[in-house]
């Protein structure tokens, strides 16, 4: 168990590539991190710096107010998940796990006592003979988590552990972790860049994009009021609509209407209105005075929900896409537009010179 | 398809029969003509069935006592055989493993040019520097010793390539898990890389052990005291009688136990490599 503080860590390649610029946060105890961010935006860089296995290139890193920088891996007292596991292909499933405590020189006893009870809490006891090569993907992927569990180390780092899970043992491998973690109280970091695992197993979350920490917040946070477009578009599926406007006082110009905002923005001039697919719903005639009509182009029954892709008229004339996500069936053939509306509390602004979110005052 | 069968396997097999026929025959004329006297071989027919002198010929070969012998017994030359192709073999395996380690897991400075430097010495087998290398060899002492006969021969650029090549299809995960679970770089060798090259080191040794084996030009160059000859080229110097007859009632017996050697070991690595090819996974 133990803090983890990283102060403005960067990571530049011998090739001049930054993959990490100036990261802090501080990790409680205990806390569980999601790291999540495009594919090439570093998340593998920076935890493969926690770990030891890639240098510092500046910055401090700290393990319960120690500086590690210098420290090689199995002196940090971590344990890593890799996503391929990289299990040993010539050990039995016991020595997988003992191979750690064994270098750390444990006894004999210890280890089996050790083992035997992650195996049990894993669920491996019945395999502790086999090879990796005669388990499934999952029992694999269990195998990887109790040889980290065994250690009872400090910190746990995953490297997108679940990606080569099918869809169905991923859920419960996920809850699984989370539950194992909780148990355990094990400060995690976790790399992803599934959402629905980014926004389920964090305590916090840290959206990375272009090696830069666009947003650090709880996942709660991070969905109600993203501080970039960026954010905002990575983070909820489908991801958020953008359609451009402009902020006159508290009138917001959008195409060739003009809506009177509930909040009070201190700013002017060119903004991105964002929207989320899931906010709009059929327009009420009673109760709105705000509706966007969609020309409806592609409709995807995903069950409780549909998903709608089409068009809406946006400023001079172009058209801009939109996807609404809709309760229940989505049966309408007529060739009307679809008239949307939205609860405009659920408006996001961002200033589109900045892209940063407009604070309401 | 099927209605063909018999016709296609009939075929197949009679091809394969053939084929042993071929390799097969002049190993049984050999052992047939260990079986005769010396006078029964240069009669001009060579007989197709064994004669009744095996037990007399091969005591005479292992111990070495006739006229047809180059004066030092069979076993003795087996047994240099045997030191010259385990130390080639084993010398090139633990050299080239431990050269192969450092090219593909560690950073150092020059290291692709080390690479490239062994790499070109592929180019050039033992008969091309024979003569530098035999200099060498008589400025150290070491004519006429076990060392001379194995030394020069034991570095290996196609050992080394060869582990190369394996090391680099080892995931760098596996490398970093290892030091994440705490080992160092002596221990992955040996817990780790060992383990997982074992049926590429099997293969080698079988390849190493032949090449060793059937080693001629060079023992025949630093060996002139013949309690050191091998039996390879032993048996050279049993055909270079000049006028006189070749004792091929000794000569063949020498081969076929000449043979023996590499057959035990592929058979008994030959075991190794279908646990290995088993056991293998991705
Ligand atoms: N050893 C290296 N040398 C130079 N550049 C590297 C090296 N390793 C990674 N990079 C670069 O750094 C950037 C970040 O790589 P990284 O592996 O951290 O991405 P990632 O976020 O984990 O992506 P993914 O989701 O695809 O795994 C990439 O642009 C990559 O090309
Ligand atoms: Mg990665």
């Amino acid at each position: 168990m133990a803090t983890l503080t990283l102060d403005a860590i960067s990571k530049k390649y011998p090739n001049g590539h930054e993959a990490i610029k100036h990261l802090s946060i501080d990790i409680a105890d205990g806390e569980f991190i999601v790291i999540v961010g495009p594919s090439g935006c570093g998340k593998s860089s920076l935890l493969r710096m926690l770990a030891g296995l890639e240098t510092v290139s500046s910055g401090e890193l700290l393990i319960d107010g120690n500086r590690v920088n210098e420290k090689e891996p199995a002196q940090r007292d971590i344990a890593m998940v890799f996503q391929n596991y990289a299990l040993y292909p010539h050990m039995t499933v016991y020595d997988n796990m003992a191979y750690g405590l064994k270098n750390r020189g444990f006894g004999k006893q210890e280890i089996a006592q050790r083992v035997e009870r992650t195996a049990s809490v894993l669920q491996l006891d019945h395999l502790l003979t086999r090879k990796p090569r005669q388990l499934s993907g999952g029992q694999r992927q269990r195998v990887a988590m109790g040889r980290a569990i065994v250690r009872d180390p400090k910190v746990f780092l995953f490297d997108e552990p679940l990606s080569n899970l099918d869809a169905k043992l991923r859920v419960q491998m996920r809850i699984e972790i989370k539950r194992l973690q909780r148990e355990l109280g094990t400060t995690a970091v976790y790399v992803t860049h599934d959402q629905i695992e980014a926004m389920t197993m964090a305590d916090r979350l840290i959206v990375i994009n272009n090696g830069a920490a666009e947003q650090i917040g709880t996942p709660m946070d991070i969905y109600d009021s993203p501080q970039t477009p960026f954010v905002a578009s990575f983070i909820g599926s489908p991801s958020m609509n953008f359609l451009d406007g402009e902020l006159i006082g508290d009138q917001l110009r959008l195409g060739s209407e003009s809506i009177t905002l509930p909040k009070k923005h201190e700013f002017e001039g060119a903004v991105k209105v964002g929207i989320r697919p899931e906010h709009l719903h059929r327009f009420d005639h009673d109760q709105e005075r705000f509706s966007l009509n969609l020309n409806v182009q592609l409709a995807e029954p995903l069950g409780a929900d549909t998903l709608l892709h089409g068009v809406v008229p946006g400023a001079n004339g172009a058209d801009v896409e939109l996807t609404a996500r809709l309760r229940g069936e989505y049966r309408d053939v007529s060739d009307e537009p679809l008239r949307l509306g939205l609860d405009l509390n659920d408006l996001h602004l961002f200033d589109s010179k900045t892209d940063q979110r407009l604070a309401t005052c | 398809m099927v209605e063909n069968r018999f016709w296609l396997n009939l075929l197949s097999h009679l091809v394969l029969g053939l084929g042993v026929l071929l390799v097969a025959f002049p190993i049984w004329i050999a052992f047939v003509a260990s079986t005769h006297s010396a006078q029964g071989l240069v009669s001009g027919t060579i007989p197709f069935w064994p004669g009744d002198l095996f037990l007399e010929n091969f005591s005479q070969v292992l111990s070495g006592g006739n006229d047809g012998s180059v004066g030092v017994s069979a076993m003795l030359m087996l047994f240099n055989s045997l030191v010259m192709a385990l130390g080639i073999s084993i010398g090139k395996i633990v050299i080239s493993l431990m050269a192969a380690y450092a090219i593909v897991f560690f950073r150092f400075p020059l290291r692709s040019v080390c690479f490239w430097i062994i790499f070109m010495t592929l180019m050039l087998p033992v008969e091309v520097r024979i003569m530098p290398t035999f200099q060498v060899v008589a400025n150290l002492n070491l004519l006429d010793s076990y060392t001379g006969l194995t030394l020069p021969l034991i570095a290996s650029a196609t050992a080394t390539f060869l582990l190369r090549q394996f090391y680099m299809t080892i995931p760098p995960e596996l490398v970093e898990a290892a030091r994440v679970d705490g080992a160092g770089p002596v221990k992955f060798l040996f817990d780790i890389l060992l383990p997982l090259s074992r049926t590429n080191l099997a293969a080698l040794f079988v390849i190493m052990f032949i090449y060793g084996w059937n080693q001629y030009l060079w023992p025949l160059l630093v060996t002139t005291d013949e309690h050191y000859y091998t039996i390879v080229m032993g048996i050279q110097r049993m055909l270079a009688v000049g006028d006189d007859e070749v004792a091929w009632n000794i000569v063949m017996p020498t081969t076929l136990l000449a043979m023996l050697p590499p057959v035990g070991v592929v058979l008994m690595m030959q075991r190794l490599f279908v646990k290995g090819l088993v056991e293998t996974e991705k």
